[in-house]
């Protein structure tokens, strides 16, 4: 717990903000989503894969979250939901503005997160 | 900058087709579809949640966010359709949510124990960062800006 956010949190604040401004550079330099920025997206929602898989451990392992139990999960599903949908739309859609979708995608992911972290160990 | 592959600002500015220029959610339009759809996703999510679980506690909120949630919802498939029809059902839908987000800020403060638990609109928004009260703004700017009969959307 570093700053009264465990440790999932902060690896998810890490990739969300490498995420944001590797994608918010691209779309500056006028680039369309490419390998590098949907990878990083994708890189999120395989992070939020594993948290889910954590989760479902820490459910069983422990009492679960402080909070309601619906609530947790129904924030953990939606937050998986976003970089999926934002990939997937990277895909149809070429152009530099497609990036900057991507770009944001991360920051929501960290917010999600730290709700999640709220609901699981405070209230 | 400059390369071939900025294809969204060239695109727009060498003309395309008609039917590609006047689709909203193409270019920088497709930012404030994503944005809303993210809205109808995450009001949406809230309101099951709030009305499936704790609906008792302040019907008044959670009827508003399921109608808010609602809102977002066609205001997302309308700017993300072409054509006259959806236009204006964009139009309407953001104006009632730009007025929802008003009215339900300013009766929040006026009469908070009408409104014990948050919803989106509560207090213009404040819980989700003041977005709710400004997407309308923007959005109905956007309109604007690419209304029928417009020659060159920018």
């Amino acid at each position: 717990m570093i700053a009264g956010y465990d440790l999932w949190f902060w690896i998810s604040a890490l990739l969300g903000a490498v995420s944001a401004v590797v994608c918010l550079v691209q779309f500056l330099r006028g680039r369309a989503p490419d390998d590098l920025t949907q990878g990083s997206v994708l890189l999120l929602e395989a992070f939020l894969v594993v948290y889910l898989v954590g989760s479902i451990v820490m459910q069983l392992a422990t009492d679960g979250p402080s909070g309601d139990a619906w609530e947790y999960y129904g924030y953990l599903l939606t937050a998986m939901i976003i970089p999926a949908g934002t990939f997937i739309w990277s895909l149809t859609e070429r152009s530099r503005w497609s990036t900057l979708m991507l770009a944001v995608t991360g920051p929501i992911i960290v917010v999600m997160i730290q709700r999640m972290n709220m609901l699981w160990y405070y209230y | 900058m400059g390369s071939s592959r900025s294809e969204g600002a060239t695109g727009r500015s060498t003309g395309e087709a008609p039917g590609r220029s006047q689709q909203k959610s193409r270019g920088p339009g497709m930012i404030i579809v994503a944005v809303y759809g993210l809205f109808s996703l995450s009001a949406g999510a809230r309101a099951l949640y709030q009305v499936l679980t704790k609906f008792d506690e302040a019907p008044l909120s959670f009827v508003l966010s399921a109608v808010a949630a609602i809102i977002y919802v066609v205001a997302t498939v309308s700017l993300a359709m072409r054509g006259r029809r959806a236009y204006w059902a964009a139009v309407w839908t953001i104006g009632i949510e730009l007025l929802g987000v008003l009215a339900v800020g300013v009766f929040s403060y006026l009469r908070p124990e009408l409104f014990p638990l948050a919803s989106v609109w509560s207090h213009f928004g404040s819980g989700y960062g003041y977005v709710p009260l400004v997407l309308p703004v923007i959005g109905l700017l956007w309109l604007y800006r690419r209304r029928p009969g417009r020659n060159s959307p920018r």
